[in-house]
């Protein structure tokens, strides 16, 4: 390692500069080295430095330890019939599409107009008898009337004038 | 192609020329996937397997324009995603849900699809594995869905960035700056958990 020196203990000591600058390197491969996307040789490289570096071994093993709690997570299995369910389900949509389709849309309208506009006309028509109805009563009463008339006069013995 | 895509596809054929029985084998072939990544999403077995069978049949709807030209589950997946966006968009649309039954796992177990975990433990060993669980899954669900599915996809359904990317529509530089987004807020999250 060019950037270790020795200590009278004969230690290696690490250029703090220069081991920051391969700290950070190698804590930007933490992604890679998690995915498997490290090629072996720097994947050798990576392990070997973050064992034994004081400032990447925690960081690694957080995180390292994290990905694999969230893998916890448990799985489901899906319950028993779900691909005829699901098959049923399709079946059932394209069922009701089938009533829901533009045609079916136009008829229904189409045969409401009809509807309304029959009744419309047999009001009209109810209406209209009423009436005639109605002015001929009329008529008859003012008929009823004059003969009236005619018969008392007629009764008294003057001369019938209309 | 894999063999496995090369059987997708082969039976994706068959699904647009309106053959069921091979939607019905799609369908058993994914449905572990697709329910696994929903309810990884969303937290709820039920609305997972109701979720899934919407995906299942817009696969069919969809089979007309499907290409062969992507792998299966990329398309499939990219359909995944943009149901379990729909459906956080129709929650937040309905007041009635409130947030915290989005992001609340339920605690009386799910009646629906089965949790599948074999392990054994005693009930002590239960009670802490399960806040464990919803410790993840509420921290999961709490990311902004860009990193929420490609954790999910890259984690659980080991899918490679370049997939993930086409999934999100987004370049591979995108997927690796979302996934250490999401796993600097992960680690801050479940601090005290590993």
């Amino acid at each position: 390692m060019a950037a270790t020196d020795r200590n009278f203990s004969g230690k290696p000591v690490l250029d703090e500069g220069v081991n920051k600058m391969n700290c950070a390197k190698f804590q930007n491969e933490f992604d890679d080295r998690l995915d498997g996307r490290l090629d072996p040789a720097r994947a050798l490289e990576f392990d070997a430095h973050t064992a034994g570096c004081p400032a990447c071994w925690p960081a690694w093993q957080a995180y390292r330890g994290m990905w694999e709690v969230v893998s916890r997570q448990p799985s489901v299995v899906p319950s028993f019939g779900f691909a005829q369910r699901t098959l049923r389900r399709l079946h059932e949509q394209a069922e009701r599409r089938f009533w829901q389709l533009p045609v079916f849309r136009w008829a229904t309208a189409m045969s409401l107009l009809i509807i309304v506009g029959v009744t419309g006309v047999i009001v009209c028509r109810q209406a209209e008898t009423s009436r005639r109805v109605a002015t001929y009563a009329a008529v008859q009463h003012d008929r009823l009337e004059d003969f009236d008339v005619i018969v008392s006069l007629d009764s008294l013995g003057g001369e019938t004038q209309l | 192609m894999t063999p496995d895509n090369e059987i997708d596809v082969a039976l994706m054929l068959r699904v647009k020329a309106g053959d069921e029985e091979a939607l019905r084998e799609l369908i058993e072939r994914h449905q572990r996937a697709v329910i696994g990544v929903i309810y990884r999403a969303i937290g709820d077995a039920w609305e997972a397997e109701d979720i899934a069978q919407r995906v299942f049949i817009q696969v069919f709807r969809s089979a007309r324009r499907y290409k062969p030209t992507a792998k299966f589950t990329t398309w499939l997946y990219t359909i995944t995603h943009n149901a379990i966006r729909n459906e956080y968009r129709r929650r937040s649309r309905h007041a009635a849900e409130s947030f915290e039954a989005l992001t609340q796992p339920s605690e009386t177990g799910e009646p629906g699809a089965q949790l599948a975990d074999s392990r054994v433990m005693d009930p002590s060993q239960q009670v802490v594995e399960r806040e464990l669980q919803a410790k993840i899954q509420t921290a999961i669900q709490l990311l902004p869905e860009a990193q929420r599915t490609a954790v999910i996809l890259c984690r659980f359904e080991g899918l490679p960035y370049e997939e993930i990317a086409e999934v999100l529509d987004c370049t591979v530089s995108a997927v690796k700056s979302l996934l250490h987004r999401a796993r600097e807020t992960l680690k801050e999250k479940l601090y005290g958990c590993y």
